[in-house]
């Protein structure tokens, strides 16, 4: 695998991760919701943060990659940048992004590089309280006879779109660890997707491919919105926080 | 001062810096893993308790302050390391202090009620108001209290407790 590539692809998804639970947080419907959820989300912005670092960027990269870059260099997955924020897609948003990133994570834990060990293992512990927490609402939302039918229906919008968590970018190579890593990825989630009457063969037998971010509309809006607080006297919310 | 002189004297203020959230000093809670003179530099090395903790920066600033307080004009490299933080790395004066302002005592094997000691205690969840936090109440004295996350795994509970806890979560907590 391209790691560096990795690291930029892997963290793009967790800071959009991030970025979509955090509504949660002042969208009110539950103390204990709201937390978990929050709590969640800044793990994933804390982790594409970590994931950046990684690939060599330091603090002011880290905010030109997030503020600045033009959308035709974003290659999130489609997964992310799907602005669904009702609550069945939320968890099963999340069980995805936890289970995928627990099992990008679990491959680097052998790292030659001290550092990429020490992070990628952090970074598998707290994935995996994320994927417990997912897990239990999985279980819940799709064993109850009033919230199965919708979920269902979610998930089957929904699943499509995370078939290429494990892609390449056009021009990367694709390669059989990435291959390896689905397959795992969908052995692993079967059983508890089939609990949910949800079918793991709606994420592909094989990683797709990603798209630019130019070709995700999505993408621009919620950037936009992201990028709206640096907008403005003496840059915006920059300003107000020196 | 010497060279000496002055990583003394940069370790013991660092060693009075306290977290920005509860009165511990960061040594007692383990965060700062070690300040060591680097060449003509004094290098610092910083463990959040999690990854998210949104308490870092201000960390890092209360130390840079110290340091410069101590051995003003000596360079100083403060760097985070992204390694799991365990409730084992808090001292044994840091975890009375804990206790003492109303925390589960880090790195027992399962919790009990700071107040009262009480075992029987209840889970509220694995989140709580900080990304370290765990909440929990006491069913003996009625108090409720917070423990430290410790790794990725939420604070043992007695075994008595621990179905209980499960129940809840899977009944969506």
């Amino acid at each position: 695998m391209n790691e560096p590539e990795i690291f930029l692809r892997y963290a793009e998804d967790q800071f959009l991760h991030g970025h979509l639970l955090s509504s949660w947080i002042v969208d009110y419907v539950d103390l204990e919701v709201s937390l978990a959820v929050g709590s969640i989300a800044q793990e994933e912005l804390a982790h594409a943060a970590t994931l950046l670092g990684l690939a060599g960027q330091d603090r002011t990269d880290r905010d030109r990659f997030v503020y600045e870059r033009p959308l035709s260099e974003w290659w999130p997955s489609r997964l992310v940048v799907a602005d669904d924020r009702d609550w069945p897609s939320t968890v099963l948003r999340g069980l995805l992004v936890a289970s995928a990133g627990m099992l990008l994570s679990r491959g680097l834990t052998e790292h030659s590089d001290e550092q990429v060990r020490q992070a990628t293992s952090t970074m598998l512990a707290e994935q995996e309280l994320h994927r417990t927490h997912w897990t239990s609402w999985v279980r819940l939302l799709g064993g109850d006879a009033r919230t199965r039918d919708d979920f269902g229906k979610r998930g089957a919008d929904l699943l499509p779109l995370a078939g290429d968590l494990f892609g390449a970018a056009p021009g990367m190579p694709a390669g059989p660890v990435r291959r390896r890593l689905h397959e795992s990825w969908l052995a692993e989630l079967g059983p508890l997707l089939a609990a949910a009457d949800l079918d793991v063969a709606l994420l592909g037998a094989a990683p797709r491919p990603r798209v630019a971010g130019s070709e995700q509309a999505q993408l621009g809006r919620t950037l936009g919105t992201v990028r709206s607080l640096r907008v403005g006297p003496d840059d915006g919310v920059r300003a107000v926080y020196r | 001062m010497s060279a000496t002189t002055e990583l003394a004297a940069v370790r013991a203020a660092i060693g009075e810096v306290e977290d920005p959230e509860v009165p511990v000093t960061l040594v007692d809670l383990g965060v700062v893993r070690s300040v060591e003179a680097d060449g003509e530099q004094i290098s610092v090395v910083l463990r959040p308790t999690r990854l998210g903790c949104p308490a870092r920066d201000e960390m890092a600033r209360r130390v840079r302050e110290a340091a410069a307080s101590a051995a003003p004009g000596v360079p100083l490299d403060v760097r985070w390391e992204a390694s799991s933080w365990h409730t084992g790395d808090v001292t044994p004066r840091g975890s009375k202090v804990l206790v003492q302002i109303g925390y589960a005592a880090p790195g027992a094997g399962s919790v009990s009620c700071p107040f009262c000691d009480s075992a029987d205690v209840r889970s509220a969840g694995p989140f709580g108001g900080s990304v370290c936090k765990v909440p929990f109440s006491c069913r003996t004295c009625g108090s409720t209290f917070d423990a430290l996350k410790s790794g990725g795994t939420v604070p043992g509970l007695a075994p008595r407790n621990r179905a209980e806890a499960e129940d809840r979560v899977e009944g969506g907590q």
